[in-house]
């Protein structure tokens, strides 16, 4: 089936590939959901292929939709000039009484320019014209109808409640977005869900929706990665800790993701950290950390204290460090930040520093969180990058991870830990899981020095 | 280059009626405008009546084109691209600290 894409930024991803031509989308939702600017960037993306564009405005002055659509960079004034799009503030009768005319000022219009996408906004208003729902239903018929005829593709808006049941206008229409809002905590976010689609597929669920600089970006849920070509990585990558890789054969498989767990101040970021130094520095490697609760100064400042500048990797090109504020992005948002920085530095290991600041809005929604690291272990798969995923745990407890579904995603999990004997704290690491790989298991005693981390495993004639 | 001279004429002299005045304002500001007397009156905030007549009289200078007749007549701007110029003008001289605009609208109670 042909489709045509909308050329909104993952709108045609949740819808399989775009609208079919020829036929009517319903975007309904609130006030303030953004339907008249979906419903614009849908015919300003349309005039940016080629196609002329209308757009009939019942309530919104033109003058309006033109500040608001220079806003996003659209220069709707210019499109006019260019007579790629006309704007018709008018009402719902004359609509009524011209587009059903087979000839009319309507008509000549439309043939004139060559008009391929057309906005309604809103069909709320044709109310104005009845209240009955049977003539309103024939109405919207037969106004589809004529524009579908003329191969028109329609996109027509609709204001309605926060809960409401579905409307006639809804079985007149190919297909139906509805746009509402969701609250995370104390936060608001706006999302988008496909109900109906007729003739192809569609993701169903709610997306997160943002109003970027250029206009709304969707960020779907489940978004296929495809990484052409990634890098060729060696069959192991090394940490660079010898104890630690004579535990795991040698080096950790590219395309691994490893939980890290273990207690405040046992060591983790150290080794994440020190894994990535060593790849680079004896590898030729590259690496990012992407931070979430730490803050780049001190995790800089941790690395210096072992020696390591990572400073100077990163302007060597070698090294990113990454920070995101997990308190602003969406999560979608955040993995496909994340996505874009590995598509650019094509590093062999990255570290997550720490996972559960990320997943802090899915309000410990169990489906949402396995869902969620199941993505980002696909994502960081997709790259063949080794990932570290830190998880703080609770001292003198047999706690693994964070949420309790951490553990059966990764391929791997590395727990550190300290015990006290006496006055003392002994530290220790283990290797708990490393799917496809031989490893040893249990305890292993392991030290923080000046240089990093040190692991005590020795394995069969070897030293320390 | 047409003679615009008639069309500056035209154009102060619709500044007896604030009613012409808010009509040729609203269409220069949305000129995709296309609606029915009743339509615009909407638009504007104003009975359809005086609207009507307003509009009358704009399509007699040529700012205004008619499309049918009776209630059911759609009204346009001008797609003139010589009586735009003029119109542009006309509306900056409106806007102008002491131009008619301005005092018309004091007058109303409100500023601009």
């Amino acid at each position: 089936m042909h489709q045509i894409l909308t050329g909104i930024n993952g709108l045609d991803v949740i819808l399989c590939g775009g609208l079919i031509p020829a036929s009517a989308m319903l975007i309904e939702g609130p006030p303030g959901c953004g339907k008249t600017t979906l419903g614009v960037q849908f015919i300003v993306n349309g005039i940016q292929q080629g196609e002329p564009g209308l757009v009939i405005t019942f309530e919104q002055f033109a003058d309006q939709l033109y500040k608001d659509a220079y806003n996003y960079g659209w220069d709707l004034k210019d499109m006019e000039r260019k007579k790629m799009l006309r704007i018709i503030c008018t009402s719902p009768s004359t609509i009524k009484d011209h587009l059903l005319q087979s000839e009319g000022i309507i008509h000549n219009l439309i043939n004139r320019m060559g008009v391929k996408r057309v906005l309604i906004d809103s069909i709320s208003h044709f109310s104005r014209i009845t209240e009955k729902e049977g003539p309103l239903r024939e109405l919207l018929f037969s106004l589809i109808n004529a524009l579908k005829q003329k191969n028109i593709t329609v996109t027509l808006t609709k204001e309605m409640g926060l809960k409401e049941e579905p409307s006639f206008e809804e079985y007149v229409v190919d297909s139906i977005i509805n746009l509402s809002y969701e609250h995370f905590g104390e936060s608001r976010t706006r999302t988008i869900e496909v109900i109906k689609t007729r003739g192809h597929d569609h993701i169903s669920g709610k997306h997160y929706i943002k109003f970027n600089t250029d206009g709304i970006t969707i960020y779907p849920r489940q978004f296929i990665i495809e990484v052409d070509n990634p890098t060729p990585f060696a069959d192991y990558i090394p940490s660079g800790i010898s104890g630690l890789d004579r535990m795991v054969g040698g080096g950790i498989t590219p395309g691994t993701s490893i939980l890290l767990s273990g207690p405040a101040g046992t060591g983790k970021t150290t080794l994440a950290m020190q894994s990535m130094y060593n790849s680079m520095v004896k590898n030729g490697n590259k690496a990012v950390l992407f931070l979430t609760g730490e803050s780049p100064d001190s995790v800089l400042r941790l690395a210096s204290g072992y020696g390591w500048d990572m400073q100077d990797l990163q302007d060597k090109g070698l090294f990113k460090l990454v920070y995101h504020d997990f308190t602003k992005l969406n999560l979608e948002e955040h993995i496909r930040e994340i996505d874009l920085v590995l598509r650019e530095l094509k590093p062999a290991v990255v570290s997550v520093d720490s996972l559960p600041p990320m997943l802090h809005n899915l309000n410990d929604n169990s489906k949402l969180i396995t869902e969620k690291i199941y993505q980002l272990n696909n994502l960081f798969k997709a790259h063949r990058c080794v990932s570290f995923l830190i998880v703080r745990t609770l001292l003198g407890t047999d706690q693994i991870s964070s949420y309790g579904e951490e553990e059966a995603l990764c391929d791997g999990i590395v727990i550190l830990n300290s015990k006290k004997y006496g006055h003392t704290r002994r530290r220790s690491i283990e290797v708990y899981k490393l799917r496809n790989q031989k490893h040893v298991t249990g305890e292993c005693g392991m030290d923080i020095t000046d240089n990093g981390i040190r692991v005590f495993y020795v394995g069969k004639g070897g030293k320390k | 280059m047409k003679d615009t001279k008639g069309i500056e004429e035209i154009l102060n002299s619709i500044c007896d009626s604030i009613i012409k005045i808010g009509l040729v304002i609203f269409l220069h500001q949305n000129q995709g405008a296309l609606d029915t007397a009743e339509g615009l009156s909407r638009w504007l905030g104003k009975t359809e009546k005086e609207v009507k007549h307003a509009l009358d009289e704009l399509v007699n200078v040529g700012i205004v084109e008619i499309f049918g007749e009776g209630p059911s007549a759609i009204y346009s701007y001008t797609q003139d691209e010589c009586i735009l110029q003029v119109i542009e003008q006309f509306i900056n001289g409106l806007s102008r600290e002491n131009g008619p605009l301005n005092k018309a609208m004091s007058l109303l109670g409100g500023g601009k």
